[in-house]
């Protein structure tokens, strides 16, 4: 089953059958956390570096407060941070207006930033550039990919950490 | 939502018929009418799906507009669209990307600042619109864009001035979209 995250939306869960998907990231970050030990996940679609109005009641739309917002949720069920890694797509700039600036950019650096300041590695990134990407995450493969206009679907996972390959000591769920 | 006074949409339309007749000028191409303004209004969130498919190829021109108004003012082609506004254009297919954008950054210009004239025109405003920037991509990822720079501006809530520009020629079709500034429309209003 496809589930879509909109701007500012995010998604824990360890349902083997989802699909995440993150279509037409410009500036905005897509961040996909797991544990693949205990097969949890969780993903964000980020919208900016940090919060602008102090009543926004959706923790995933910016980065400082989505990166401690997942890890909590993951933790809820189950989630152990030492096997927790992240991968991203999207910061892009998509737009050379002056008055603008870089919002991809800061995006990405304060997406680095939170990911370190957590202990969480970056294991995979398709960030910067100036082309718009859709994110996928495979729950019951763990692969997520990414697609770019005029470009075949690219798998960033590292092979290493794809779910046929690790060990699983948790609970399974895939069918 | 529909925009509340008559004499504002009248101005619209007529700001519309002017964007229409400087690109059939443009383009040495009759363009048919452009299609009845709409007005709609959207949570941010809502604006990077506007079109429906957010993977959908397209070229978009897009000016920040500055001065006594404010927002962006884009002019969005889909891809399938582009070889028809370029065949008018070059006179012939374009195989060079770099020209093609260009092509399409000088059309967007001309029929936005069209739009805008039209408005400055009759509400005695200064408006002063950024150069074009051009965005061959997916239309989500462009609107998500823009959506992330209104976000900067706390906006949670968008109008949306919507109509489309369709080319006699090859069937091509072009669409103008203004997010206006936040109170725009309410002023332009109170001065209809």
């Amino acid at each position: 089953m496809n589930v879509v995250l909109g701007l500012g939306e995010h998604r824990v869960g360890r349902a083997a059958e989802e699909k995440w998907i993150m279509y037409g990231l410009g500036s905005c970050i897509g961040l996909i956390l797991c544990d693949p030990v205990n097969r949890v996940s969780a993903a964000a679609h980020m919208v900016l570096p940090k919060q602008v109005s102090g009543n926004d009641d959706q923790p995933a739309k910016y980065v400082e407060t989505a990166v401690p917002f997942l890890l909590e949720e993951m933790a809820k069920l189950g989630a152990e941070r030492r096997y927790i890694y992240a991968q991203a797509a999207g910061g892009a700039q998509m737009l050379n207006l002056a008055s603008l600036g870089d919002i991809g950019a800061r995006n990405a650096e304060a997406t680095r930033a939170a990911l370190q300041k957590h202990g969480i590695p970056l294991v995979a990134e398709r960030i910067g550039g100036r082309e718009g990407r859709t994110l996928c995450w495979d729950l019951r493969t763990g692969q997520a990919t990414v697609r770019r206009v005029g470009s075949p679907d690219e798998v960033i996972t590292p092979r290493q950490y794809w779910y046929g390959e690790v060990r699983v000591d948790g609970p399974r769920v895939d069918r | 939502m529909t925009i509340a006074s008559d004499a504002a949409r009248a101005v619209m339309e007529r700001a519309l018929s002017r964007s229409a007749e400087a690109l059939s000028r443009f383009l040495g191409d009759r363009v048919l009418r452009p299609s009845y303004v709409t007005l709609t209004t959207h949570r941010l969130a809502e604006l990077p799906i506007l079109w429906g498919r957010a993977e959908m190829p397209i070229a978009g021109v897009v000016l920040e507009v500055r001065g006594d108004l404010e927002g962006f003012l884009l002019l969005i082609v889909p891809q399938e669209d582009c070889a028809g506004f370029l065949q008018s254009l070059m006179g012939g297919p374009c195989d060079d990307e770099e020209l093609a954008e260009s092509a399409l950054g000088e059309m967007g210009n001309v029929v936005c600042s069209a739009f805008l004239n039209e408005l400055a025109d009759t509400y005695a405003m200064r408006i002063n619109p950024s150069p074009p920037a051009v965005v061959c991509d997916m239309v989500g990822a462009l609107l998500e864009t823009l959506a992330a720079a209104l976000a900067m501006e706390k906006r949670s809530e968008l109008p949306v001035v919507r109509a489309q520009l369709a080319g006699n020629g090859q069937g091509s079709s072009a669409y103008l979209l203004w997010i206006p500034g936040r109170g725009d429309l309410e002023r332009l209003e109170a001065l209809s």
